[in-house]
């Protein structure tokens, strides 16, 4: 079996066993998130309305690409973006994400939470992460959605960290079919910086904006180039949300 | 040490968080473990190499930059 071949038998596979956890990891997740931790998306249907809405103008599949300020920042937009029923009906609109192994990798739980919320886990080694993102390549090749956080780990200063973030979601991009992607910016009333958790009854602000990157440079310069167009994106989403408070 | 040694002292000090290590860098000083870089700047660091040297690095070539030394060694094939 060809390397082809087997990424995509890895990746249907833990598709496959996802979608038949679901039923019973989904509610227990949102039961969680609403009823334990409080937690409460403002404007909800408006958010689920607009991603509907991007997901028909986009069948072929996106990129998602939010600020990041917890570990749970994917957890509570996938809640935010679509009902259960719709992701059960059509499970290739709930985003793929990748997190960062060394968060998960002490327990066996979150590691399974991982596999079957839809996670590949990018591990520190330099080959092994370059490895993740050609899976994230070939997903986002197939029409599938990808959740990936440009600033590259939770921002410390509370701001998008518009001087140290990844470049390899601008490879990412770059390699995709699609010239748009999901800029999301993601706050809770009570966020100062980051943290694992949203404090308890947390309450969240979520704008979605679709964006149109290119560039005319290529290798990697255009992963850079398309990586700091992202962070501008995200930045000025971000200053919006403050002007607004 | 050669020239091309101290200007890529030089082009890696902006992103070396060890700056102790880099005043006593050798060929076998590694940009992430004793320099304490960022392996995102990496990518910065190669794109300055190219531009400092007018040459080309490919993705494979770059990937293999672990140390001063084999950024020296490709340098110097490449210039």
């Amino acid at each position: 079996m060809n390397i082809f071949n087997r990424k995509r038998l890895k990746l249907s596979s833990q598709k496959t066993i996802s979608l038949l956890f679901f039923p019973v990891l989904y509610p227990t997740l949102v039961c969680w998130l609403r009823w334990v931790r409080k937690y409460r998306i403002k404007d909800l249907k408006s958010v689920r309305k607009q991603f509907k809405q991007i997901k028909q103008n986009h069948p072929g599949g996106l990129l998602v690409c939010p600020n990041h300020l917890t570990y749970i920042d994917s957890i509570i937009l996938i809640w935010a973006f679509a009902t259960p029923w719709s992701y059960f009906s059509n499970y290739r609109t709930m985003c793929w994400n990748l997190p960062k192994a060394s968060n998960v990798q002490e327990s066996w739980l979150y590691r399974s939470i991982c596999y079957l919320g839809k996670c590949l886990l990018i591990p520190d080694d330099l080959q092994q992460a370059q490895a993740t993102m050609e899976d994230a390549s070939y997903l986002l090749n197939t029409g599938q959605y990808v959740m990936v956080f440009p600033e590259g780990t939770r921002s410390h200063t509370g701001r998008i960290n518009t001087e140290n973030y990844v470049y390899g979601v601008g490879k990412l991009h770059a390699d995709s079919p699609q010239s748009e992607l999901l800029c999301v910016y993601l706050r809770g009333d009570k966020q100062q910086k980051a943290s694992k958790m949203p404090k308890k009854s947390e309450q969240f602000s979520i704008q979605l904006k679709l964006v149109s990157i290119s560039t005319e440079l290529s290798g990697r310069r255009a992963m850079r180039d398309v990586a700091t167009q992202m962070i501008d994106h995200l930045s000025r989403m971000e200053t919006a949300y403050m002007d607004s408070q | 040490m050669s020239e091309v040694f101290d200007k890529v002292k030089s082009i890696v000090s902006p992103y070396c968080k060890n700056q102790e290590a880099l005043a006593a860098a050798t060929d076998s000083t590694s940009f992430l473990d004793d320099l304490a870089v960022n392996s995102a700047r990496l990518v910065d660091i190669v794109i300055d190499f190219e531009d400092e040297f007018d040459i080309e690095v490919s993705d494979e070539e770059a990937d293999a930059i672990r140390t001063i030394g084999d950024a020296v060694k490709i340098i110097n094939e490449k210039s």
